[in-house]
């Protein structure tokens, strides 16, 4: 019982310091206080920024220690062993059956992910952001929207991933391309949907209300009301796109169906498809690709779950 | 309740419509090198008589036409699209519907448990994390080498083939698994209505017993059909695609609950209930878990699009074709679903009308799962029906 009372002061005297936070700082370094507080989200923007200085470490690895010709990710060859070579220190995760070093690789694919999650998280948002305040403000143009949305409802994103990338040689996937794409098609379906429940309700709230009778317009009921209101649960979404892109554009890679030559997934396909001639599936490269691409997107999904307590904590315009 | 589920439909039906115009315009603006290309210097002649010279706009509309008759139109090579969409849909359909029940059967007791915990950083949640952030294709390998060295190579061997012997006599896979997936619908619809029923009933004891008697006799269905040894070599067939399917599915309902969850600790109910001398695990079952099991459900609903994904990822996986996992140096496994006719008829040799009718498919077992999840949302709470008929 004493332990219950102890748990609720706590929370309650967390919720204080929060508050604190928004009223001392404004609303935006507030919320982001407010995100750090969050272990699971620190977590997950430690792991991405694992792989933020990775994807900077390659340039400055070639310019000190590693020599262009063994080490490059497309075309690198080490002339003193034998490949595939196990795990050793000049080949920390060893070489591939062409004689190429995995690590260098899987560094080089670090971009391409990065790029891919970081455009796919922009453009959900954006899209779930002005559908959702259109839905709520404008009743014709939201009917059109709503019906779109209940259609994007039915997609399932990779398969449609698929098609846009459908040739092996038309070489147009490349990792913003596809980032964008898919944002679109996340924000658009179950983005919407969520950022609508949250939208409507908002436009009967009484503050809102004050707002039109003094002569506020639409747009800027919009912006300076609906946008702030519901950018939190945007910013959830947008991370859980970036995770759902990372995983996708590994699995076109994989497939080797995307623009992007140095993919984790086409790792993964090649150690794949060359283990006849290799004598055996080379488990050190399929884990290290398989364990990037999970724990990126794990990364993204913490923030995610911490972003969520964060945007359940309404700021203080919105209480009481 | 028909009223609300028939509204439903239709704004269901509105959106489907949607969606399959939207898909046949982008894979016939972005397919690249249609099908006729295949056949050089005669190009021209196999464009003309297949129709595909005329303007995109009057094949939709001729293809909407077949679509509102039931049809699916023919494929390139003649063949109706609809014949080699039923020859493998049933196994997406039962691929989905056990690796779904898995994943709440899981998710929700351990979403409870650890949401009702509320620490951010349990084992739980960190775990279900990972399981929902997996690459699905790495899991499916990881899955068929764990199965190879638990079970050994024989039981293996005869894990991922149908005995033929069995098979040689109709009735054949396709019909068994619709009685499977048929089975589990009747069975769960009676489970919600006794669930409804069971809130006025006063005999608690009598209902109560339905929960265990439904499966019981949905197995007897299946046994008196004779059904049941076929039943358990397929579901052995299966079971692999499920695990890696459920695996994933049970992390996204378990953080989907959890958050649902969060806060119900210290909610003034559950020390109303504390108060009144209740255990931890009755208040989190009956009192947290139940008032919160609505949200949950609204954004299970919103996550469909991601299983709907995880299905067409997993699938592929684990059927032999492009990445194929080869850990014995032959076809590992040959799980024929959906997503193989869209990568290897619909892409690979170009048929398109094949892979718009899988995606079609597709969108019409969502259009299912979602109208299953409305029933179940309005008999969990009759709130749902009276505020859509105001609106």
């Amino acid at each position: 019982m004493w332990s219950t009372w102890r748990s609720i002061r706590a929370w309650r005297r967390s919720r204080e310091l929060a508050r604190d936070k928004f009223q001392r700082r404004g609303w935006l370094r507030g919320w982001l206080g407010v995100v750090l507080a969050q272990p699971a989200s620190r977590l997950g923007l430690g792991l991405i920024m694992i792989f933020v200085l990775g994807a900077i470490a390659q340039p400055i690895l070639f310019a000190t220690i590693w020599p262009r010709h063994i080490y490059d990710p497309r075309a690198g060859f080490d002339l003193e062993t034998i490949h595939p070579a196990p795990m050793t220190w000049s080949h920390p995760l060893g070489t591939d059956a062409f004689g190429k070093d995995a690590l260098s690789m899987l560094l080089a694919g670090t971009a391409p992910s990065l790029i891919a999650a970081f455009a796919a998280a922009l453009s959900a948002a954006s899209v779930a952001l002005a559908m959702a305040s259109v839905v709520a403000s404008y009743r014709r143009v939201g009917r059109v929207l709503n019906v779109i949305t209940d259609g994007a409802l039915f997609i399932p994103i990779p398969a449609v991933m698929l098609i846009l990338g459908a040739d092996p040689r038309a070489d147009r996937l490349t990792p913003l391309v596809f980032g964008l794409a898919f944002g679109v098609l996340t924000g658009a379906s179950s983005g919407a949907v969520v950022l609508r429940s949250q939208a409507l309700p908002l436009m009967k709230a009484e503050y809102v209300d004050a707002a039109r009778v003094a002569g506020a317009s639409r747009r800027q009921i919009i912006f300076r009301h609906m946008v702030p209101a519901l950018l939190p649960l945007a910013g959830v979404y947008a991370v859980l796109g970036a995770g759902g892109a990372i995983v996708t554009q590994g699995f076109l890679a994989w497939l080797a169906y995307t623009a992007a030559k140095s993919d984790w997934g086409t790792l993964i396909y090649w150690a794949l498809t060359t283990q006849l001639f290799a004598g055996g599936l080379q488990w050190n490269i399929i884990i290290a690709a398989g364990l990037a691409i999970s724990l990126l997107t794990l990364g993204f999904f913490l923030l995610a779950s911490g972003l969520r307590r964060a945007a359940e904590t309404p700021p203080v315009s919105l209480r009481e | 309740m028909t009223g609300f589920l028939l509204r439903r439909l239709v704004s269901g039906l509105a959106g489907l419509i949607v969606f399959a115009s939207i898909m046949f315009l982008v894979s016939d603006w972005l397919v690249p090198g249609d099908f006729a290309s295949i056949f050089g210097s005669g190009a021209a002649e196999v464009r003309e008589a297949l129709g595909l010279n005329r303007p995109v706009w009057v094949r939709w509309w001729e293809w909407m036409g077949q679509l509102a008759t039931g049809s699916l139109g023919s494929s390139f090579t003649g063949a109706p699209v609809i014949d080699s969409v039923m020859s493998v849909l049933p196994w997406s359909v039962t691929l989905f519907a056990l690796a779904i029940t898995v994943g709440i059967a899981i998710g929700i007791p351990l979403g409870r448990r650890a949401g009702f915990r509320d620490r951010p950083l349990s084992p739980t949640l960190v775990a279900a994390a990972t399981a929902s952030s997996v690459f699905p294709p790495w899991l499916a390998l990881l899955i068929i080498n764990l199965a190879l060295t638990v079970v050994g190579f024989e039981s293996y061997d005869r894990l991922r083939k149908l005995d033929e012997v069995m098979w040689d006599t109709p009735p054949f896979p396709n019909t068994v698994l619709w009685l499977v997936v048929g089975g589990m619908l009747v069975g769960g619809l009676l489970l919600v209505a006794v669930a409804r029923a069971s809130r006025l009933g006063r005999k608690l004891w009598l209902v109560r017993s339905f929960w265990l008697l439904i499966p019981a006799a949905t197995l007897g269905v299946w046994a008196s059909m004779g059904i049941l040894p076929r039943i358990v070599d397929l579901l052995g067939f299966i079971s692999l695609p499920v695990l890696a399917l459920g695996t994933t599915a049970a992390g996204e309902v378990i953080l989907v609950v959890a958050a649902a969850m969060a806060g119900s600790s210290t909610a003034p109910y559950t020390q109303a209930a504390r108060a009144k001398g209740l255990s931890t695990a009755m208040i989190r079952r009956r009192h947290a878990g139940r008032a919160t099991l609505l949200p949950a459900i609204s954004r299970l609903a919103a996550g469909l699009p991601y299983a709907l994904g995880g299905l067409v990822i997993i699938e592929s996986a684990f059927s032999g074709g492009i990445g194929v996992f080869n850990p014995l140096g032959a076809r590992s496994f040959d799980f024929v679903g959906l997503s193989s006719i869209i990568f290897f008829q619909g892409f690979q040799q170009r048929d398109t009308p094949i892979a718009i009718g899988a995606l079609v498919a597709i969108g019409v077992l969502a259009l299912i799962v979602r109208l299953i999840v409305d029933v179940v949302h309005v008999a969990l709470d009759p709130r749902v029906e009276a505020e859509s008929g105001v609106g």
